[in-house]
């Protein structure tokens, strides 16, 4: 993997397999889901590693395994010069105070009972208890930063509005100066109008701090505005991953190729591009070789036995398809 | 579409719903005026709150009461005003004549029926078929929608079904009253992009069939660009601006409508800042004095801020509700 | 810059969530919330209050009706008992064990129920398991027939009626704060906190406690009068506080013999249970309309 950043964060072979239901007595043990099957990338500082894909590919799994709200099955991940696996309680606390997150929805990810000065410290006090006197300050200058006045800090979530109540969270996200945002569909709750705010703001953190960001959409638009590299997933796999430009202008798996046809703007007059054929299939029953292989418009007979391995294809664009 | 124009088969003018709550009243759908013609899809677009679902509700008379009223307009289908009917006569439009598709498909089902037995329940009421005719007609409305073996599906239960194929079989139960009208309000919202393209293939091809007019509620541009032939871009409660869909995408006049198009990016283009419209849209409880977008306005005048702006008819058809168009 | 964040949203958004609370706190019950203060003073100043002591036995001015009724006269305004005994001395000192009787088992019920069902729901797994199937199976006992058990076997008293009170009311708020815990965990900010650092303890003391202790408040308020009429029974069927205490369940006990000559022995009690427990109930719903979480940003 060709990254011109000296990377920052790398997840080698990561898999998460989650057990399905209560097992039984007298029932078959039911096969588990793979959420994420064997998934490799690396995350160089100060970019934005974007990851595209449906709902249930995994890409939410992964942003959990990444900030260690879910141990992973097999894998691992890397940070700076230490294995999260093996890492002792020092580098443990090192990594979470380095990685942070914002999540969909701003209704759910501010604590209602709490005023907006402790949401914003609250990475503060349980990391850096020493800097305690500093708070005010360090809140206001947060506040500041994503565009929101001073004054509300005092303030509870509910008398913010959605997008308001959104850059209260990246101001959170931000006051520890982590080296990693994950940014976990931040924008879809939003409205339409709200969105490109949010949008920007990040762009202009990004800018102004210069840390990295992995950003988890299913929107392909939000994701060629924001992110430098993508990684397209597919039932548990990724399936493309390349430069952001080359992935949208140059898409060599049959899946990147559907997923942009399907969110293109269709000229007048212009054939709507064929459908894909068929339901997503269930990530706890895989289709065997190609995962695609179920719905892909390309697919022959190697597809349907033979897993296709990721190559790079070109500098720094992989793809895991039989046609190359 | 290549058929000859006839009139309006559904009409809409100055709908008025207000909201009537603690917080006082609120001018939720606020003059919403529009015409939609058989075999013809109208693009509603807009951001939440609005009046997008509302107005919907409001044609089939579904809205949410007490908490909210029709005060005022008319719907009139073919001609007849649906506002001045009795609440039963209003049943025998509902489904049979005008159709209404929402955005979660799992509200719509009932969990503890199967799906086939929900679209017999609509086939029966809407067309007295029975028994072994029933069937027939269930499975052929399934394979309209491009259901796989769906003498077999008929017995699974919602849960059973992906999302998309629960949203074709909402389609084929609001579908089963042949209706001239169906009102789809985000039905394509829940849904993964790959399974939306499907889905809108699928109604469009029903659409060409049975000359169906379509109110098409969404946010998302890309699926205006492939389903609309006209959008309405709401503001506030009102319609800002209607054109047919490309002239709107090429050339957007209202400012609200301009900078929305220029607020979304594109999966086709590079794109290095994003406009962004400032402040927040709105609140229905405390309506603006003049034009709902003059705060938010980069071209507003004093008068925008004073009076609220008419609407001013435009060149092919279009219309813009905008002060700056006013000579 | 791309600010979204004009001051007079925020004003907009406050101010709303203002009128609402405003809205609801019009709709305070007054007449239920002076019963209830009410209650509470007597209860506190019982002892100064009482015109005579209400266990003195006084024959000679036995089964006294009230005031207004012949026979009645003003040194006793309520009446008096088969023994002469003043009414309104016996229902004010009632007020006190009543009263004392649900407190204390709230007291007791609320802190072991929530506690365990904390643990339960944030911790799941097996311990979730025993908790809440023990909770079911306290939930299913005949509270009155291990009452009457009790009574018999180590005599009746006010720390058993509170300890059989308890004994049920832990389990009831155990799966409400099981629930309310569960659905709180999963919210985003928990997770988030995890990602900033947080254990456990931090979290539920921070995050959840907080958000749970509305319903708890509802809980308490709703249960204050099953309490009472679960102490009245108990009294009553002489499993609860032995006489010659006076409450109010056994004061109707006592003249249930005599409803045909002196109905008041036990009228009187009987309507102060109803006025007191109606009273905790409309309160409680009030609190309930104003405090729950599911109500709330409507």
């Amino acid at each position: 993997m060709t990254t011109a950043r000296a990377p920052l964060i790398e997840a080698r072979n990561l898999r998460k397999y989650f057990r399905a239901g209560v097992g039984l007595p007298f029932l078959a043990p039911r096969a588990p889901v793979r959420a994420v099957d064997d998934v490799s990338f690396v995350i160089g500082a100060g970019e934005t590693f974007g990851i595209v894909g449906e709902s249930g590919c995994g890409k939410s799994t992964t942003a959990k395994l990444l900030l260690l709200l879910e141990r992973p099955t097999a894998g691992t991940i890397h940070f700076q010069d230490f294995d999260i696996a093996v890492a002792t309680k020092d580098e443990l606390r090192r990594y979470r105070a380095s990685v942070q997150a914002v999540f969909q929805d701003p209704w759910s990810s501010l604590n209602p009972r709490m005023r907006v000065r402790r949401i914003i410290a609250e990475p503060i006090l349980l990391n850096e208890p020493h800097r305690k006197k500093e708070i005010p300050g360090v809140v206001a200058d947060l506040l500041r930063q994503v565009g929101l006045e001073e004054t509300m800090a005092g303030n509870f979530p509910h008398e913010f509005s959605g997008g308001q109540r959104q850059r209260v969270a990246i101001a959170r996200a931000l006051a520890l100066r982590p080296q990693l945002i994950v940014l976990d569909e931040p924008v879809s709750a939003l409205d339409v109008s709200i969105r490109a705010q949010i949008m920007n703001l990040l762009k202009e953190i990004q800018d102004r701090f210069g840390m990295s960001f992995l950003l988890i959409a299913h929107n392909l638009a939000t994701v060629r505005y924001l992110a430098h590299r993508v990684a397209v997933m597919y039932l548990g796999q990724i399936v493309e991953q390349a430069e952001a430009e080359e992935l949208f202008t140059r898409p060599l798996h049959p899946y990147t190729q559907a997923l942009i046809a399907a969110a293109r703007l269709l000229r007048p007059g212009e054939e709507p591009p064929p459908v894909l054929s068929g339901d997503i299939p269930s990530p706890s029953a895989p289709p065997p070789g190609c995962r695609f292989s179920t719905r892909c418009p390309k697919a022959f007979g190697r597809c349907f036995s033979e897993a296709p391995a990721p190559r790079e294809l070109a500098p720094g664009h992989r793809a895991a398809c039989h046609l190359y | 579409m290549g058929e000859a124009p006839t009139g309006p088969v559904l009409e809409v003018k100055d709908l008025r719903t207000h909201l009537f709550t603690s917080r006082g009243v609120g001018r939720a759908v606020d003059g919403v005026s529009f015409a939609l013609r058989r075999g013809e899809t109208l693009g509603l677009v807009g951001e939440s709150g609005s009046g997008k679902s509302l107005t919907c509700l409001s044609l089939l008379r579904l809205n949410p009461q007490p908490a909210s009223r029709i005060v005022g307009g008319a719907v009139l289908y073919e001609g007849t005003d649906l506002l001045a009917k009795t609440d039963e006569e209003m049943r025998r439009y509902r489904g049979k004549r005008i159709a209404l598709v929402l955005q979660d498909p799992m509200t719509a089902l009932n969990p503890v029926f199967t799906v086939g037995n929900q679209i017999f329940e609509a086939i029966r009421l809407h067309q007295g078929a029975r028994g072994s005719r029933l069937r027939k007609i269930a499975a052929e409305m399934m394979r309209l929608l491009r259901i796989p073996d769906p003498e077999q599906r008929l017995g699974d239960y919602p849960h059973q079904f992906s999302g998309g194929m629960r949203q074709r079989a909402v389609g084929a139960i609001a579908l089963s009253g042949k209706p001239s009208v169906l009102i789809a309000d985000e039905p394509t919202t829940a849904l993964d992009v790959t399974i939306q393209a499907a889905y809108l293939e699928v109604l469009k091809e029903i659409q060409r069939r049975e000359r169906l007019a379509i109110l098409f509620v969404t946010h998302d541009f890309a699926v205006v660009a492939r389903m609309c032939d006209r959008v309405a871009v709401m503001y506030a409660g009102k319609i800002v601006e209607t054109a047919d869909t490309w002239r709107l995408f090429d050339d957007p006049r209202h400012p609200y409508t301009v900078a929305l198009l220029r607020s979304v990016p594109d999966v086709e283009a590079r794109i290095e800042r994003l406009y962004a419209i400032e402040g927040q849209p709105p609140s229905v409880f405390e309506p603006a004095k003049g034009c709902a977008f003059a705060a938010r306005c980069p071209h507003a005048e004093a008068r925008c801020h004073d009076e609220p702006p008419p609407d001013v008819p435009l060149e092919g058809g279009r219309a813009v509700r905008c002060w700056l168009f006013v000579r | 810059m791309a600010v979204g964040a004009d001051p007079g949203a925020a004003r907009r958004a406050v101010f709303p969530a203002a009128a609402r609370m405003w809205a609801r706190l019009r709709r305070l019950p007054l007449l239920p919330l002076a019963v209830i203060l009410l209650t509470i003073l007597v209860a506190v100043i019982a002892d100064q209050l009482v015109p005579y002591d209400p266990e003195r036995i006084n024959p000679r001015y036995a089964e006294r009706p009230p005031v207004p009724f012949a026979g009645g006269m003003w040194e006793f305004p309520l009446g008096t008992d088969r023994l002469g005994r003043d009414i309104l001395s016996r229902i004010i000192m009632g007020t006190r064990i009543s009263l004392g009787v649900a407190a204390c088992a709230l007291l007791l019920g609320s802190l072991v129920g929530t506690a365990l069902g904390i643990v339960a729901g944030y911790r799941g797994g097996w311990i979730d398991v025993i908790v809440m199937r023990t909770a079911d199976a306290f939930l299913a006992f005949p509270g009155i027939l291990i009452a009457l058990v009790l009574a018999v076997t180590i005599g009746p008293s006010f720390w058993v009626v509170v300890a059989v009170l308890a004994l049920i009311l832990w389990a009831r708020f155990a799966r409400l704060v099981r629930s309310e815990v569960i659905s709180c965990k999963n919210r985003d900010f928990v997770a988030l906190a995890r990602v900033a650092g947080a254990g456990g303890t931090y979290i539920v003391f921070h995050h959840i406690l907080p958000n749970v202790i509305n319903s708890l408040v509802v809980l308490c308020t709703l249960q204050v009068g099953w309490a009472i009429i679960v102490e009245a029974s108990l009294t009553f069927l002489g499993a609860g506080i032995p006489p010659p205490t006076p409450t109010w369940g056994g004061m109707v006990a006592e003249g249930l013999n005599y409803v045909e000559t002196a109905w008041w022995i036990s009228l009187l009690p009987g309507l102060a249970i109803m006025i007191v427990v109606f009273a905790y109930n409309l309160f409680g719903d009030w609190v309930r309309d104003v405090l729950d979480p599911h109500l709330r940003n409507i």
